[in-house]
């Protein structure tokens, strides 16, 4: 935890434990712990293309007026 | 990054639209007024005071109030600056134009105008430049767009106009002209999307060209020997002011279809409130391109874009959907040299072809798009783009494996996600702005759900997601994935920017294990149905 232009930090995990202890105490039905599985990779491969496409746009001049 | 040399921005003898000006002159512009005439006589046929004028008509406006101005110091930085550039320049007029749709002769009817009657204001500027004459242009000009239903225009500032002894606000994004001698329309446009990040009125073009070296002696802009500003100089002066940019180059044709299609960083920073600028090529010079700055779109509920295959986006071969970005009709953007508040159709704008015959870039196509700079707060560090494949990997793998997938709605998406229709839209926003978005919302039996406590200033993404048969007709989805946008996203799966998801029946919380088989913990929710679309509520 740490504090940063004046905002409160809290972790992913620890923010999301909250959350999900929070609605747990709220919800009226039963929760259910399932495993779901990813399918294929085409998010992360597409994510790590358009890093490098965006990485390399940053420099490109083109002249405007 | 150099810092920006702060002027005194502070007091109403800053801006020409906040400086008092001389004896405010009222003049009828109704029927049987003609602007044509008025722009004739007066101001030399210019053609973007027309554009201006022609939307005053559209608001029914009445009266227009003339006032000559002395020199704002926005306006005295612009006059020495032009001298430095050719000696022995100088400026012949500054006008304040200011409209109204009330009827009004004299300074007591004015002192009587209430602030909805106000319809903006257009200053204009003439000079005469040594070596080419009389030139004369919109300085600056705020005018309240045209408010039909199907338009979107989110994220405008509310600019304050001095006339006479009194004030009034009008909300819209600034547009303004290129002089093309010390700031050309890389400039006005950077003008325009700035003034979203700056906390204080808008930036100068003497602050943008003082952080990239202009001093118009050894470097110059405008003109015929001026080099304009480049891509790179303008995302540095747009940072500088709070924006962060995402750029995206289309110069290097493709043989396939670019997998980034531009609108969707466009769309992905408009409709969030967030504007963007657009470079393209001109037809008469390939070799420099023109800017144009895009804040808003028009909506079109009975488009067939959807569903024509060319709209799918193909993120790879098992994840294809309907971007929202496919209901746009037009953009609502500005263009320096024509004037304010323009809808260009979405398809109007596109990037170069390939052509195989060439094997290189199609020599027919003109006025193609050769970059695009969309903004965002400084402290995001999730794109719109990533965002919505991020909420797609999320949501297309959870829906086929929920709990119960024989409950009716789980069952259509399942249907949906199985013929790639699906639609996501990515909005921006902050944690206490989604609360209170699912506190307003009721599912289609009107059941609503408890609330939740989300870190109320945190950026967050949320992937909304719908059907073609609710998504245009009633403005309503069926769940959202909740993202964390001050995280910088990872190309692998670590689930550290992945807050929940929400779809009907179930709150979906990671909880513990890696990609590929990671466990979700399911927390039933009351919403079971569709809800509305976030800007949509109907509990407001």
């Amino acid at each position: 935890m740490g504090k940063k232009n004046g905002k409160r930090k809290i972790s992913v995990e620890a923010s999301r434990k909250a959350l999900l202890n929070d609605l747990r105490s709220k919800c009226t039905g039963e929760t259910i712990t399932k495993q779901i599985s990813f399918a294929n990779d085409d998010v992360p491969n597409y994510l790590k293309w358009l890093k490098e496409r965006q990485e390399a746009s940053r420099d490109v001049k083109i002249i405007v007026r | 990054m150099p810092k920006i040399q702060m002027e005194p921005i502070e007091g109403s003898k800053y801006y020409a639209r906040t400086v008092h000006g001389g004896n405010p002159i009222p003049r009828d512009i109704a029927r049987p007024h003609s602007n044509f005439d008025f722009i004739d006589d007066q101001f030399q046929a210019l053609p973007t005071l027309r554009r201006i004028m022609s939307q005053v008509r559209q608001h029914n406006g009445r009266t227009m109030v003339i006032e000559e101005l002395k020199e704002a110091e926005d306006i005295r930085q612009e006059n020495e600056d032009i001298k430095i550039r050719y000696p022995g320049s100088y400026p012949i007029k500054v006008c304040r134009l200011s409209y109204y749709t009330k009827e009004f002769k004299t300074k007591r009817g004015l002192a009587n105008v209430k602030q909805e009657e106000f319809l903006g204001y257009a200053i204009i500027k003439e000079d005469y430049i040594t070596g080419l004459g009389k030139r004369i242009r919109i300085y600056e000009s705020v005018i309240k767009p045209s408010g039909s239903e199907n338009d979107f225009i989110r994220g405008v500032n509310e600019w304050v106009c001095s006339v006479g002894d009194n004030r009034f606000e009008i909300k819209g994004y600034l547009y303004a002209q290129q002089n093309n001698i010390t700031n050309v329309c890389a400039h006005v446009a950077l003008r325009t999307a700035a003034a979203r990040f700056c906390t204080t009125g808008d930036m100068t073009y003497r602050e943008m060209n003082k952080m990239i070296g202009v001093d118009h002696i050894n470097r110059k802009v405008g003109g015929t020997d001026g080099t304009g500003l480049n891509t790179v100089e303008m995302r540095e002066i747009l940072e500088s002011t709070g924006a962060k940019c995402e750029v995206i180059d289309y110069t290097d044709v493709q043989e396939h279809r670019y997998q980034d299609p531009f609108q969707k960083f466009l769309y992905g920073s408009i409709e969030s409130g967030f504007p963007a600028i657009v470079v393209f090529e001109t037809a008469d010079r390939p070799d420099v391109c023109h800017a144009i700055p895009v804040f808003g779109h028009t909506f079109n509920e009975d488009t067939w874009v959807h569903r024509a295959e060319s709209s799918y986006f193909k993120v790879g071969p098992g994840t294809l959907y309907i971007p929202s970005e496919s209901w746009v009709s037009m953009y609502i953007a500005h263009d320096d040299n024509w004037g304010s508040n323009f809808c260009i159709p979405r398809r109007y704008l596109r990037t170069r072809r390939y052509c195989k015959k060439l094997a290189d870039k199609c020599s027919m196509d003109q006025g193609c798009v050769q970059y695009v700079i969309a903004t965002l707060p400084k402290e995001v560090q999730m794109n719109a783009v990533q965002a919505e494949v991020i909420g797609a990997d999320y949501l297309f793998t959870i829906l086929p494996q929920l709990p119960d997938v024989d409950e009716v709605w789980r069952k259509r998406l399942r249907e949906y996600a199985r013929n790639n229709q699906l639609i996501l839209r990515p909005i921006l926003l902050k944690g206490k702005d989604y609360s209170e978005h699912l506190r307003k919302v009721r599912d289609w039996e009107r059941r609503r759900t408890f609330k939740i406590k989300v870190e109320p200033e945190s950026w967050l993404w949320m992937v909304e997601l719908s059907v073609p048969e609710l998504f245009p007709a009633n403005r309503r989805k069926v769940g959202e994935v909740i993202l964390l946008a001050e995280k910088q996203p990872q190309h692998y799966r670590d689930f550290k920017n992945f807050l929940f998801a929400r779809v009907p029946g179930f709150f979906a919380f990671y909880l513990r294990g890696q990609a590929p088989t990671p466990i979700y913990e399911f927390v039933p929710c009351a919403l079971r149905s569709h809800v509305e679309l976030y800007g949509c509520e109907e509990n407001d």
